[in-house]
């Protein structure tokens, strides 16, 4: 147990400093950003100045260097245009990130879950074809474009919902459904194959034929163990989360980290681009490894490599 | 999106899958999920409900540091002048200017200015705004220090000197032409000495202090800045208590934003959506000049920039003035901003309500009419070479929006009208980013690109003089250079106005910079309950915002 | 796959059907006996089909602009009694004629991109797996690595910085799509190399690189199939939320995900130009998700589900 954790922590190094280099020179391919930071009517001399401001007259290898040996500090460098820390920038934004996922996630367990072992027991019924079909829809859908017919209906028609912001509950509403579908399609999908799978064991069979009502073999013995695989398929979904996010935020002018990440990009503020991707990388790894630590607490047989 | 189909390396040994697993994990999910539903739904700021007159101006972004002298973003600077006062600033009606930090202030000889300060005026933390401060402000945005990058742009100050406490006198190299304008320039700001060395630009970026009539209470950095009202202010308390800029990028977001009341003034609205506002009680439109210009600029030279290594062969059919010629008279300028929505055709590169604009010859609307002439354009390009109908191949490379926006649309319909005199036109869209790196900055500019721009006067000769080492503008004439010149040192106004009227001469006939239109800010503001005069120079502040009513 | 595997699966009904058929015949067969199957190629032969003949049944230039009859809604007609059934845009464009003639884009990338990222993904993968040991450990820490970085994210990243084109794009979409390819792959040649007939082909003095591709890619090949069919969907799906960002695909170019980001600007008043093209995005990926769940039950009930 322990060694696995060890060994997984180990992993986790390798995986953050793999993620470090693809950022960096990523970000880099296209030569520094100075150019787009400064305004138009520089001279050829301010612009030198900014870019030894920066370091970016160091060559590329040595701004890596530099990059990591601060960022294993948890400086990851100033932003070029708010000209405060870029992790401090992050982290501003981080709640309001979380909240949106999180509630997205709780939309799409909720609705999710319960639909697709509907859908599992009543195969090929009715209602299968019709959660099916919304699910493969949801799945289908643009989210953006779900989010902007939302806006249409919601704010500039029935004026009930705000346009913008976080400034009050209800705000969450419409980006979280709007996170949430994607994420529930996907989710009802897997616990619908999920749970035919295990139906179809021989365990399952075992229990219908000992005469244990239908209600009870569902939810002891079939649920527990689809289980596992929804568990990881959700774990893999919150990727899906936080990148749906980048778009979604946007669209609802929601103040999380995505939207500061398209705000970045689009102005090639990289370190801030940097410190977000990096941090989106980290929580993706983290949560991912906690699922695969709370399987090994929640059922010891569970083999691991 | 699937991202992969088992990246956790959990391998769930088949015949112990079998067993059960314990309940706890669906009841984990189970708690896990109403937790985060709760939550969700619970937590969120609450909206501040008091008496106090709010408000909320939608920002379309960005909005950079708080720190005024290290960056030169117009549209931050609206929003720093309620927290921030000048020495002194241009009057709203763009008649002259108006003192602010200063009392009082005048020109002692061709090159020294003096300012007389307020006696006992403060900085929101108590530090006095006195001579020495004014010093200090000057003497930072004209040095290069870190990455603060306006110093050439006050580099017509040779030095600040503190006569006494309440008085300095700013002394120019050579007599300057347009001081006033470039001393209430961007950078201008003036911050506390004291606070700013004891913190440092990090901190000061979170907590700034000014002096301005506004105090700010909560930062959400790029996203929402709140001031209120301070009593202290040397001219009075401002009259709303409260003003907010909340950053909204999308425009359509803000209309709806501003239907449902959210917020209570935009700019730009969307040309469909101006009909419905106008019809809603309670909203009203403005419009008045954006101060933003747009134009195409020609490539006129080979050397500059990138271009000699991005296209080492290739030789711009715009290096013949009569090809330039022809797509001057090609383009129809009332089309044009029409196509853009909110736009007033010109053909000179100064706003019209600046007298060196010559609004009559420049902005007249029926010479703009006829100087669309494809027949003419069509005889400048036989005199360059091409026969009728066989016109050369334009690059014309354009960002999506653009400030003062509509880029993508005006350039797609340029691009037909060069075609029906003639020009094979290759159209490049690009997001503003890229377009910067690629073309602009580069100085990658093949035949055509757009260019938006701010429209003062005060700059504009320098930019077209020989030894601007900007990209884009080599079209260098010894003459028009002398005329140049003589503009920036002559401080009489109507001199240098018959100046002005030989500069633009030049500028028509040598043809670089194509004008188009003028852009329109048609805004919308609840009127219900506020009223603004809009500002002459387009700066969105709101210094001199009134309840209605009263 | 081994034979055991091929006769759980709806393949093996392939041997069910009469001899005397011809192959496509027995798999059209196949394909009519599933709802889904026929309901997915349906759409998706639909818009390839849209995609190649589109300017011989485009009712209007999509091109061609009339500024005087700009934000007309569905169903306007012209002074000249022409009619605009879908309405038309910020340049008085016709709305269905510029969705139909952005169906190229969305098929040349999703079938382009996608024939990129398998490729590069079968052959990671294939390496990974088959040579196993340090190199397997370090190509998989690698795919992990870009694993953890939104597949979104990474390529909005990317085309914010490189700017992206049209062709710029394809390429970013096929050379981020392969990572989820690799792992997938890897896994199945991990357990098609312990097979009996493999070692036997081993036994027989076959060379490495002849088991290889002889033994092994072709029966990894239909795993990647049924992924790839996800991808084309997802990857539909990135291209117009990156136009949609300002970060894809340049106008002139036509494409839904362009006449959203469009329509954005004027969805108070211009619904239909944001409402149509979502329409057509979802449509068209719904065909491709119908059409790829079809192809998985078909030929790999190993992946059912995951994706």
């Amino acid at each position: 147990m322990r060694a696995f954790i060890v060994s997984r922590l180990l992993q986790l190094v390798v995986t953050m400093l793999i993620v470090s280099v693809v950022v960096f020179f990523i970000l880099r391919l296209s030569g520094d950003p100075i150019l787009v930071v400064a305004p138009d009517f520089f001279s050829e001399e301010q612009i030198e100045q900014m870019r030894k401001f920066w370091g970016f007259d160091r060559p590329l290898g040595e701004q890596y260097i530099t990059f990591l040996r601060k960022a294993v500090t948890g400086d990851f460098g100033t932003s070029y245009l708010a000209k405060r820390p870029a992790m401090e920038l992050v982290f501003e934004r981080l709640g309001y990130s979380w909240l949106l996922a999180a509630a997205a996630a709780a939309i799409g367990l909720t609705v999710a879950v319960p639909l697709g072992i509907l859908s599992a027991l009543k195969r090929n019924s009715f209602l299968d074809l019709l959660i099916t079909m919304l699910s493969s829809l949801g799945t289908a859908m643009p989210s953006f474009w779900l989010g902007l017919m939302l806006i249409i209906i919601f704010s500039v028609h029935l004026r009930l919902l705000p346009v913008f912001g976080a400034l009050e509950p209800k705000a969450i509403i419409m980006p979280s459904v709007t996170l949430g579908v994607g994420m529930a399609a996907r989710l009802s999908r897997m616990t619908r194959s999920a749970m035919l799978e295990v139906l179809n064991q021989d365990y399952v069979r075992t229990a219908h034929s000992k005469g244990l009502m239908q209600n009870t073999v569902v939810l002891r013995h079939a649920l527990r163990n689809a289980l596992i695989p929804i568990v990881t398929v959700f774990g893999l979904q919150l990727g899906w989360l936080l990148g749906g996010s980048v778009v979604v935020e946007s669209v609802f002018s929601w103040p999380g980290l995505g939207r500061l990440m398209i705000d970045s990009i689009s102005v090639r503020d990289n370190t801030v681009v940097q410190a977000g991707l990096i941090w989106f990388a980290l929580s993706f790894i983290l949560i991912n490894y906690a699922i695969d630590v709370i399987y090994i607490l929640l059922d010891p047989r569970i083999r691991f490599q | 999106m699937p991202i992969g189909l088992n990246a956790g390396s959990a391998n769930i040994d088949s015949n112990m899958q079998k067993k059960e697993i314990t309940v706890k994990t669906a009841r984990l999910f189970l708690l896990v999920s109403l937790v985060a539903l709760i939550g969700a739904l619970a937590i969120g700021p609450a909206a501040a409900q008091d008496d106090m007159s709010e408000f909320v101006f939608a920002h379309s972004g960005p909005i950079r540091p708080m720190d005024a002298h290290s960056h030169w973003y117009g549209s931050t600077h609206w929003m720093l002048k309620l927290y921030y006062d000048c020495l002194i600033w241009r009057s709203a009606d763009g008649s002259g200017y108006v003192a602010e930090a200063a009392q009082s202030w005048e020109s002692v000889d061709d090159t020294t200015w003096r300012f007389h300060m307020r006696e006992g005026a403060t900085f929101h933390n108590g530090e006095p705004v006195d001579a020495a401060a004014v010093k200090w402000n000057i003497d930072r945005v004209r040095h290069p220090i870190g990455d603060i990058p306006l110093y050439q742009q006050w580099a017509f100050v040779k030095e600040v000197v503190v006569v006494d406490d309440l008085t300095v006198d700013i002394h120019t190299h050579e007599p300057h032409a347009y001081f006033e304008y470039d001393v209430s320039y961007n950078g201008c700001e003036l911050i506390p000495p004291a606070y700013f060395e004891e913190v440092g630009q990090e901190e000061f970026n979170r907590n700034p202090v000014g002096s301005g009539p506004y105090t700010l209470v909560e930062l959400s950095e790029n996203d929402r800045y709140v001031f209120e009202a301070w009593d202290d202010y040397h001219s009075g308390r401002p009259e709303v208590d409260r003003v907010i800029y909340q950053v909204i990028p999308e425009p359509s977001a803000q209309v709806a934003a501003l239907l449902a009341g959210q917020i209570d003034m935009m700019t730009g609205v969307p040309v469909p959506d101006r009909a419905a506002l106008e019809g809603t009680e309670g909203i009203t439109l403005l419009t008045e000049s954006a101060n933003i210009m747009h134009h195409y600029y020609a490539r006129v030279d080979t050397e500059s920039g990138a271009f000699p290594e991005t296209f080492p062969d290739y030789q711009p059919a715009t290096l013949d003035i009569n090809v330039r010629r022809a797509i001057t008279h090609a383009l129809d300028r009332h089309l044009l901003a029409e196509v853009h929505g909110a736009a007033s055709p010109r053909l000179a590169r100064v706003c019209s309500y600046y007298p060196e604009g010559f609004a009559d010859k420049y902005a007249d609307p029926d010479i703009i009419a006829e100087w669309y002439d494809p027949d003419l354009a069509k005889e400048y390009l036989a005199k360059a070479g091409y026969a009728d109908g066989e016109g050369p191949t334009l690059y014309l490379d354009t960002p999506v929006v653009g400030r003062g926006g509509g880029a993508k649309e005006v350039a797609e319909v340029a691009a037909a009208l060069l075609e029906e005199v003639g020009f094979t036109v290759d159209l490049t869209v690009r997001d503003a980013s890229a377009f910067a790196v690629e073309v602009q900055r580069s100085g990658n500019n093949r035949d055509l690109m757009l260019a938006t721009l701010g429209c003062g006067p005060a700059l504009l000769p320098l930019f077209y003089q020989c030894d601007w080492s900007a990209v884009a503008y080599n079209v260098c004439n010894e003459d028009w250079d002398a005329v140049a010149q003589a503009i920036q040192v002559t401080i009489d106004g109507d001199a240098r106005l018959d100046l002005w009227e030989q500069w633009w001469e030049y500028y028509i006939d040598l043809t670089q910079t194509i004008t188009l239109f003028e852009v329109t800010n048609v805004m919308a503001l609840n009127t219900g309950e506020f009223e603004f005069t809009p500002r002459k120079d387009g700066w969105m502040t709101f210094r001199e915002l009134s309840k209605a009513g009263m | 796959m081994d034979a055991q595997n091929i006769h759980d699966s709806k393949l093996g009904e392939i041997a069910n059907i009469p001899e005397r058929r011809s192959l496509p015949l027995r798999l059209l067969a196949i394909l009519l006996k599933s709802p889904v199957g026929v309901a997915g190629s349906l759409i998706v032969t639909s818009v390839v089909i849209l995609a190649f003949v589109g300017p011989l049944i485009s009712p209007h230039d999509p091109m061609s602009r009339n500024i005087r009859a700009r934000f007309q809604p569905p169903g306007f007609v012209d002074t000249k009694g022409n009619l605009y059934t879908l309405g038309n845009d910020q340049l008085g464009r016709d709305v269905l004629s510029r969705i139909i003639a952005g169906s190229r884009v969305s098929v040349l990338v999703g079938v382009v991109s996608v024939l990129i990222s398998g490729t590069l993904g079968v052959i990671y993968g294939l390496i990974s797996g088959f040579i196993g040991g340090i190199l397997d450990s370090v190509l998989m820490r690698i795919v992990d690595g870009l694993l953890a970085i939104p597949f979104i994210i990474l390529v909005i990243a990317i085309s914010g910085v490189v700017g992206a084109g049209l062709s710029t794009l394809i390429l970013i979409l096929g050379f981020t799509g392969w990572i989820t390819y690799a792992r997938v792959i890897r896994g199945e040649v991990l357990k098609v190399r312990e097979m009996e007939y493999v070692i036997a082909a081993y036994a027989l003095g076959q060379s490495r690189a002849k088991v290889m591709l002889l033994h092994i890619l072709p029966n990894v090949v239909s795993s990647a199939i049924v992924l790839a069919a996800v991808q084309v969907g997802v990857t539909i799906l990135a291209e117009s939320s990156l136009s949609f960002l300002g970060l894809g695909v340049k106008p002139p170019t036509v494409t839904w995900g362009l006449m959203l980001a469009d329509g954005r600007q004027y969805i108070n008043s211009a619904w239909w130009m944001t409402a149509f093209p979502g329409i057509a995005i979802t449509i068209t990926v719904l065909g491709v998700v119908f059409l790829g769940d079809w192809l998985r039950d078909l030929l790999d009930p190993n992946v059912r589900g995951r994706a």
